[in-house]
């Protein structure tokens, strides 16, 4: 596209610049600027350059710039400037973000956690505390709140004058004795008349969490309601943070990747070309690939117990052989099928939380209709593959050869249809017993319908085929 | 005032009569006269500023029609020369038929989707169905609502402004400042707000120009990195000439987050689409599933003739399929786990050049080497195990049990390049990156692992005799 924008500006070598040139009023040349693009130059600096940096701007702006750094970013930044500043860096840090870099420092973190001023080490201490599930580990403390007796012209004020301190003031929570009775959209606050009171337009019917409450439920609230934040209270309903809509974006980009690197069969949560190393990579792999082999290993002991049989003699060997031919086949189609309705189902438990029986029964039914009919179409196709190709290499088929091809299209048939079925229930048998569905993945399936499938066929076979055989 | 026999044609005519007078009232009472084709007709030969005047007197509706009694091409040619704001006038009350037409004009793809933006959400859905449209676009989610100010608005004039348009707007967290609709500053209502104190302030004082914005043809993948990155609430859009157009908020990007992963399982499950709805019948599932089934059974039968050509390696060691299962169940899952991080890879962009490909590649290698020797070492110990239970020849065993461990050393190796080269070669083609699907794959890589497999074990029996 031909485009016209007269100022595409190099922001971040403009930043480069002012903080190269002039290092006296550095934090006000650089107002201008957004603070990602900031942190950004930032981490690009010589190690002499970031030391004398921090040494320039103010606490509270070095805080943001944090902020918006990875860790990974931040621990190496940190090893530049002095202890002391670094200590107040974090203590003007939103708390979620400040416990975010402090777990990642490990050791070194909890020895700068010691330095921090008794109030906020407590409340690091406090949100550190929350597993990395609980909505707790997200929330932020900088928000506003207006006392219910107020009004319009007494909010308006106190947000005017508040507004610059807080990150978030879209929406203003409403108190009554540190109780949390309400909220006000700004915008509403807004257009509202002066001489109004707080309490005659708050909204009042509104959700509201426990910090120890799943992030993924929380989400799912959000989502829901579609405001921009969502309050969390104590047991007493004070209000002790709040979760915004840049931590709901988070937690559900966190949630899918996890959810769909589950499916793969990989332990990684972020998935990414710069951060990929060896180590990593086989590190999130491995674990998975050894409780698959074990799971397989299954198969092997099944076909082993199956040869005693099939040992017997010269056409008990033949019959192995034959049966041998179509297995890589049976086992590869009823796996596809099963990672297909496993799919299906997981994508359809994320999206839909609380499910009714009904719905479920519902589905079941119709993946195992789906599963008969596949199972019905792929068999009859294996059948007359397997006729044809008969025809082909022998010119006739003799009743053996069709009772073959009948035997091998009823398995698959059988195996298909289990294994649809199989792959829509696994999730939500383990639902039931509260496992995450999503550790149910594709590899997975494919290892148990291996297993299931492969016991079909060879009972089948042995039962019908091996008196012919023999 | 008029004489129909003073002017040789129509477009004269009216013309003339918007020359007459500057009274808007008398215009548009006289222009009401005027049936929507012949304006229509005169619009085409008129001066930019006879438009010009024409918009501001033509209500939105009989403006809409004006448009839609045009001939495509002409109305294409009038809009190209036309503000943002009067398209969207136009457009608001346009059937969605006439508005495919237009849309259907445009050619350069890009414009395209800017002008398919500037129709309201809802009717757009609607268009977006009857012609070929990227959904995956800023372009297809946008909101055409959002609050703007000019540069030379005082802080109180700004707060007046968002008062009145407060209503309308679903977010007002941003203010957007415009010069002749262009883009030239942004403010927080938090930094207006805090201004408040000042009101006879600019706008232009206290506005920022370090503009962070998208295009109708962003990909929404990429809008979506820009708002992680920045945390922005909202984030503007703008046409080719860096006119505000629209803005996408962070909960067009929630959809936009579920989609992507969406496409993803779809590709990593092998199935034309993921999602599932309670009134979906089987046959519509079914639909959905079968052509992937067929297509993998007819790769799948390579292996039935590769078996069937190992015939006689399998009647002088029938333990062989013991372990085939197993072999091809490893090989076909590390493909998967490949497969997974390409998909991601691919989503993210990250695969765009040639070094980071080799990298990765180069990665994956090692990755499979290793993989493959932890996994191969473990096997080695278990057919070993198994063979002491079986009585198995000492001799005989260790070289069985060294085909099986090499066998799945080589697979797994080959397995997991293969997960990650078959979907680029795919992507090298242009092909829909979902047939690199994970059944796929592990169809592909059950075959070279048979042969594999097989080639190893045919040396081994070629060792007994």
């Amino acid at each position: 596209m031909e485009t016209q924008y007269d100022d595409i500006r190099d922001y971040q070598s403009e930043i480069l610049d002012i903080i190269q040139l002039n290092q006296e009023n550095i934090e006000a040349a650089l107002e201008d600027y957004h603070l990602y693009d900031i942190s950004q130059v930032v981490i690009e600096l010589e190690p002499e350059e970031i030391t004398a940096f921090f040494q320039h701007v103010s606490a509270d702006f070095s805080a943001s710039i944090f902020e918006y750094l990875e860790e990974e970013e931040a621990e190496i930044i940190i090893k530049y400037i002095p202890e002391a500043t670094i200590v107040t860096i974090i203590e003007n840090m939103d708390s979620d973000e400040a416990v975010d870099l402090l777990k990642y420092l490990n050791k070194e973190g909890l020895r700068l956690l010691k330095k921090l001023p008794t109030a906020v080490r407590k409340e690091l201490t406090k949100v550190m505390a929350y597993k990395e599930d609980e909505i707790g580990a997200f929330m932020t403390d900088s928000f506003l709140t207006i006392d219910i007796s107020s009004t319009v012209k007494q909010a308006m004020k106190h947000v005017t004058k508040e507004a610059h301190e807080v990150e978030y003031i879209s929406i203003l929570y409403i108190t009554e004795n540190d109780i949390l009775v309400g909220y006000i959209r700004l915008k509403d606050l807004i257009v509202a008349r002066a001489t109004e009171n707080i309490n005659e337009i708050m909204e009042t019917r509104f959700p509201r969490v426990l910090p120890n409450e799943d992030k993924e439920h929380v989400a799912s609230i959000m989502q829901e309601t579609s405001e921009s934040s969502c309050p969390i209270v104590d047991e007493m309903d004070h209000i002790v943070g709040i979760i915004t809509h840049d931590d709901l974006m988070d937690i559900i980009a966190l949630t899918e990747e996890e959810d769909y690197t589950k499916f793969a069969a990989i332990s990684v949560t972020d998935i990414d070309l710069d951060s990929g190393n060896l180590r990593n990579s086989v590190k999130s792999r491995l674990p998975w690939l050894m409780i698959l082999l074990g799971l397989s290993m299954v198969t092997s002991i099944i076909l082993s117990v199956f040869e005693h049989r099939l040992n017997a003699s010269s056409g008990a060997i033949l019959l192995a052989s034959k049966l041998a031919v179509y297995l890589p086949l049976i086992l590869g189609m009823s796996g596809n099928t099963g990672t297909q309705s496993l799919a299906v189902m997981i994508r359809y438990l994320t999206k839909n939380e609380e499910l009714e029986k009904e719905k479920i029964r519902m589905h079941l039914f119709r993946e195992l209709k789906t599963g008969i009919l596949q199972g019905f179409i792929i068999g009859g196709l294996i059948f007359g593959m397997i006729n044809i190709t008969t025809l082909i290499g022998y010119n006739i088929i003799s009743d053996k050869n069709l009772i073959y091809a009948a035997v091998t299209a009823a398995s698959v048939f059988i195996a298909l249809s289990v294994s649809t079925f199989l792959g829509a229930s696994i999730p939500i048998i383990m639902t039931k017993f509260k496992i995450d569905p999503a550790v149910a993945s594709g590899p997975f399936i494919t290892t148990v319908s291996d297993i299931i499938t492969l016991s079909i066929y060879y009972s089948l076979s042995l039962a019908v085929l091996l008196p012919l055989f023999l | 005032m008029n004489d129909p026999n003073m002017f040789e044609n129509l477009e004269e005519e009216i013309i003339f009569l918007l020359e007459s007078t500057d009274d808007i009232n008398v215009l548009k009472e006289e222009i009401d006269k005027y049936h929507d084709y012949e304006i229509a007709r005169a619009i085409t030969d008129m001066s930019k500023e006879h438009r010009t005047i024409l918009y501001s007197i033509l209500p939105k509706k009989m403006l809409s029609d004006v448009f839609a009694e045009l001939p495509p091409e002409d109305a294409f040619w009038i809009l190209e020369d036309t503000s943002i704001a009067v398209i969207s006038r136009i457009f608001s009350e346009m059937e969605v038929d006439d508005l495919v037409d237009i849309i259907n004009i445009v050619e350069d793809k890009d414009d395209r989707v800017t002008y398919l933006s500037l129709i309201n959400v809802e009717k757009r859905i609607a268009v977006r169905t009857l012609i070929d449209f990227d959904d995956s676009l800023v372009g297809s989610i946008m909101n055409n609502t959002f609050i703007e100010v000019r540069k030379l608005d005082t802080v109180k004039q700004a707060i007046k402004t968002v008062v009145l348009e407060a209503p309308d707007n679903e977010y007002i967290n941003n203010i957007y400042v415009t010069e002749d609709e262009k883009l030239i500053g942004a403010l927080s209502l938090k930094e207006l707000i805090s201004a408040g104190n000042n009101r006879n302030q600019l706008i232009q004082d206290i506005m920022s120009e370090n503009l962070v914005f998208v295009t109708p043809s962003t990909e929404n993948e990429d809008a979506l990195v820009i708002m992680k990155n920045y945390d922005f609430q909202l984030l503007p859009v703008v046409d080719k000439y860096q006119k505000l157009i629209g803005i996408i908020s962070f909960d067009d990007m929630i959809e936009t987050l579920s989609y992507e992963s969406e496409m993803d399982y779809s590709s990593l499950a092998g199935i034309s689409e993921v999602s599932i709805d309670d009134r979906e019948t089987v046959w519509e599932t079914i639909k959905k599933r079968m052509p992937w089934l067929i297509v993998l059974l007819f790769i799948s039968l390579i292996t039935s003739s590769i078996i069937a050509s190992y015939e006689s390696a399998l009647l002088i060691l029938p333990t062989l399929s013991i372990f085939m299962p197993l072999i091809l169940n490893m090989a076909g899952n590390s493909g998967t786990q490949s497969l997974g991080i390409v998909i991601r890879l691919f989503a993210k962009n990250q695969l765009d050049e040639k070094k980071s490909i080799l990298k990765h590649l180069l990665n994956e290698f090692l990755t499979g080497v290793v993989n493959g020797l932890i996994i191969a070492v473990s096997l080695f110990i278990i057919v070993m195990v198994f063979n002491l239970i079986r009585g198995e020849e000492l001799v005989k065993g260790i070289k069985f049990a060294l085909v099986i461990a090499l066998s799945i050393n080589i697979a797994l190796i080959v397995s997991t390049v293969s997960g990650t080269v078959i979907p680029l070669i795919i992507n090298l083609f242009k092909l829909d990156p979902a047939v690199a699907s994970g059944p796929f794959i592990t169809t592909i890589n059950d075959i070279l692992s048979l042969l594999i497999y097989f080639g190893l074990a045919t040396i081994l029996i070629s060792s007994f005799t």
